[in-house]
């Protein structure tokens, strides 16, 4: 069920049951003056009631039941609460018997996606790079005739076509590494070596009284 | 300049060197000969330090990157950072 709550700051509140979270989160107006704040209420009462039609189509709980039945304490028979973020709210109850039926609710309405039942084909490597061609082929159509100009490249380069040929090639031998040291060291004591001669200097005071 | 007579004599000197290049921590060129380009001159100096982040408590690694065309090592050694292009054997 959605309540529209106004609280002491003028926030408006929307919360939904369960079953609209699936597809609507909570919405959080942000402070507006007391005029437009009615306005935008009314024009937004209507699609509330409309999202509660749609939701529940034979007739479920309204706004103006309460929350606790006084006379016997339990929770409202109404569909699972979540929580809600009105600060004077009370601490939703799910009704008794209730939560097995909006479970089923809940199966039957929203649309699962099973993550854990998908498995990875895996593509081979043509197949990704046939695909990652064709993409890049469509994109500059579309961005050719959009005239933004920048060409879309595909941002992973070929790198090596034979990579089994590479690894077992010989590592990198030690004289290299020796090499690459030497030189670096050399390198490194010719730049530390650089100084500045001192010819003339660059502040000259002048002779002003 | 100095470094710029020692890429000379390592290309010229040494069989199998087909590049050299030179730069300093922030990406700076100072010197390329061969096949290596002022371009790479950040890629490599970045590189480098990349991996000597890795281990901080370690001096800075030589880093050897291997292809079909031959291979590349890169060692920074202080401020500067030296790059060999070696075409493969």
């Amino acid at each position: 069920m959605a309540n529209l709550w106004v609280s002491n700051n003028l926030q408006v509140f929307v919360s939904a049951s369960i079953i609209e979270t699936a597809k609507h989160n909570i919405l959080l107006f942000p402070y507006m003056p007391q005029p437009a704040l009615k306005m935008y209420i009314k024009t937004l009462y209507p699609i509330v009631k409309a999202m509660d039609a749609d939701m529940f189509p034979d007739g479920g709980p309204s706004e103006t039941d309460r929350l606790i039945n006084p006379a016997n304490g339990q929770g409202t028979p109404s569909s699972f609460r979540e929580t809600q973020v009105v600060p004077a709210a009370t601490v939703p109850q799910p009704g008794g018997g209730d939560e097995a039926s909006v479970l089923t609710r809940i199966l039957h309405t929203v649309n699962f996606i099973d993550v854990s039942a998908v498995e990875g084909r895996g593509l081979e490597q043509h197949e990704y790079h046939d695909k990652a061609r064709q993409y890049s082929n469509k994109l500059n159509m579309v961005l050719a005739s959009s005239g933004r100009g920048s060409k879309y490249r595909m941002s992973l380069p070929n790198g090596v076509t034979a990579p089994q040929i590479v690894l077992a090639s010989q590592p990198v031998s030690l004289a290299d590494i020796e090499l690459i040291t030497m030189a670096a060291k050399r390198a490194a004591a010719a730049v530390n070596d650089l100084k500045v001669e001192h010819k003339e200097d660059l502040v000259v005071p002048f002779g002003v009284p | 300049m100095s470094t710029k007579e020692m890429d000379a004599l390592l290309r010229f000197r040494l069989p199998g060197i087909a590049g050299v290049i030179c730069t300093d921590e922030h990406g700076l060129c100072l010197g390329a000969k061969g096949v290596a380009t002022r371009e790479t001159s950040g890629h490599i100096a970045n590189i480098a330090e990349s991996a000597a982040r890795l281990n901080p408590n370690l001096p800075p690694p030589v880093i050897a990157i291997e292809s079909e065309g031959g291979s590349i090592l890169i060692k920074k050694e202080g401020t500067i950072t030296m790059g060999i292009y070696k075409s493969p054997n």
